[in-house]
């Protein structure tokens, strides 16, 4: 499967005038098509900055970087890119345009020039696939935070783009609305989307292919998630708890007590102990 | 301070098609010097019982008693109450603006009166319990800083107030860990000084390690009052009603299917750790 992100010794300064700290450092790192890929890292780790790059929001200072085969640094390819790389961001009341969901839905492909009438059967599409149709109609203002977050993603989804990117969509959620929109986003990944998610929460990155350690602005270690997370100076470097699972088995093992392998979700917790 | 609603009920837009119930008959009673946390689903009314509670909105029935005064009694000191109940909204770094941090700390003081030296000593004192030096940051931007930073200056402008009531509106969404950790612990020093706090939050592994008491909202209404013990003891019924429980909970739940003797009010790690030791050894 082709590349579907590949950055090159990518660097960002947001103060390039002066000896700004840079937000990206040699950055490289390689998103496969239909990935699902996680990031994690501390606040001001550089993460966003990478995901503002993927939808050419910030332009290539240094390095190289391609968005689905398109070079990010050839400014045609701008409109293009940010087509074929949808974002989707933290807050949902900041990403409505409309109050009606039909209008905000079309805002998107309206503005990539889709045809009108191919707009509904897009909207339609979008929210089959977040599993809210019919809501066409309704006003955004009446939903809980779970389906606004799930409008947003319709409303990316309606441009149809092959990568989608997450930045912290679920910390403004309560639990409900969290378990709803990473159900939608596992979906979109099965469906054959390349997902990218960032995130604070170490447990949402479990059931990523692969998650990608950011710090400093550089890529500090990817792998999968058994990989990254039992591996506690990884961790300690990084300054993320792992997931429980995974505190149990290290701190259990401090106590003299050794499982018969270390789990990374409550299901293998409980089969680990039970065993 | 200590708070107390009684049969507290909040409607808005009344006799309107768009009227909505948002709190329904809330009693209840946080002693002076408690840490409560505050849970339940989106629209549940926590947010309105935290407004109610600091006196910016006024109840459509009830009484809300702090110190064991009706602050919307004729005689009740309103600006007295700003002072005293310092409320930390939902990402309040995005209130920052003042040119220095000290400036802005010292926003929130311009009208009470104090002496210049009054106000120093305050802001000094609120950044150093928010983790700062006095010295090193209050001529900078509060702009320049990072994000669990800036969350941590932004509650040092409410606390610059010196409140005897501090309440929070999901105060740790969006911060990494390490910066959940700093701020945690500084609110815990804070408690541990005298200041009752309040804090609303999804996160009930937080609230199940740090808060005395959880209050549960549901529907407007008291669905569960207690220690987290207590409130996340009865699994099913929380479940049943779509409320998470906290992770560790989860695990002892799953353990307890499995015919563990695990107590149903394991909601702490370190609970929870001991138990499967002890199991373990057996």
């Amino acid at each position: 499967m082709k590349e579907a992100v590949q950055a090159k010794h990518l660097v960002h300064t947001y103060s390039p005038a002066g000896n700004g700290r840079r937000s990206l450092d040699d950055f490289s790192l390689t998103v496969m098509g239909g990935e699902f890929l996680a990031i994690l890292g501390h606040n001001g780790c550089g993460k966003t900055t990478l995901a503002r790059h993927l939808n050419a929001l910030l332009a290539v200072q240094q390095g190289e970087l391609t968005v689905a085969c398109l070079d990010a640094r050839n400014s045609a390819n701008v409109w293009k890119i940010r087509q074929r790389a949808g974002m989707v961001f933290q807050n949902p009341d900041n990403q409505f345009v409309s109050s009606v969901i039909g209008e905000d839905l079309a805002f998107g492909p309206r503005n990539f020039g889709v045809p009108e009438q191919e707009i509904p059967r897009r909207i339609q599409q979008a929210l089959e696939t977040v599993g809210m149709s019919g809501y066409e109609k309704r006003s955004t203002h009446l939903l809980s935070g779970g389906q606004k977050q799930r409008i947003a993603i319709a409303g990316v989804l309606a441009a149809e783009p092959d990568i989608l990117i997450f930045d912290e969509v679920t910390s403004m959620l309560d639990p409900e609305g969290r378990r709803d929109v990473l159900g939608t986003i596992g979906r979109l990944h099965a469906r054959g989307r390349t997902v990218i998610l960032i995130s604070h929460d170490i447990e949402e990155a479990v059931g990523a292919d692969r998650v990608a350690l950011i710090h400093d602005g550089r890529l500090l270690a990817v792998g999968t998630p058994r990989e990254m997370f039992t591996d506690a100076d990884l961790m300690r470097r990084t300054g993320l708890t792992p997931p429980l699972p995974v505190r149990v088995y290290n701190d259990l093992r401090e106590r003299g007590i050794t499982l018969p392998f270390c789990p990374l979700t409550m299901e293998e917790l409980e089969e680990a102990l039970c065993r | 301070m200590s708070v107390e609603l009684r049969n507290v009920s909040c409607v808005y837009a009344p006799g309107t098609p768009y009227e909505t119930r948002a709190v329904t008959e809330l009693s209840l009673t946080i002693r002076d010097g408690e840490f409560a946390g505050v849970m339940g689903k989106t629209g549940c009314g926590k947010s309105t019982m935290i407004q109610l509670i600091a006196g910016l909105m006024r109840p459509s029935g009830g009484q809300i008693l702090l110190d064991g005064q009706d602050i919307n009694g004729k005689n009740f000191d309103r600006d007295g109450l700003r002072r005293r109940v310092g409320v930390v909204f939902q990402f309040p770094e995005i209130q920052l603006f003042e040119t220095t941090v000290k400036r802005d700390v010292a926003f929130g003081l311009r009208h009470f009166g104090w002496t210049e030296e009054e106000k120093e000593s305050s802001v000094r004192e609120a950044l150093e319990r928010m983790g700062f030096s006095y010295e090193a940051v209050k001529d900078k931007s509060p702009l320049g800083f990072s994000g669990g930073e800036k969350r941590r200056l932004a509650v040092a402008g409410v606390l610059a107030a010196r409140p005897e009531l501090l309440i929070l509106d999901e105060p740790l969404a969006g911060l990494d860990p390490l910066g959940r950790e700093a701020l945690l612990t500084l609110l815990g020093e804070l408690n541990r000084d005298g200041t009752t706090i309040l804090m609303v939050s999804h996160d009930a592994d937080t609230l199940a390690e740090y808060a005395d008491r959880i209050i549960l909202l549901k529907d407007g209404r008291l669905f569960r009052d207690g220690p987290a013990a207590e409130v996340f003891a009865d699994y099913d019924a929380l479940k049943d009603n779509g409320i998470g429980v906290c992770r560790v909970r989860e695990a002892a739940e799953a353990l307890r299917r499995r015919g563990w003797e695990i107590p149903a009010g394991t909601v702490r790690y370190g609970q929870l750790l001991d138990e499967i030791a002890g199991r373990w050894r057996q």
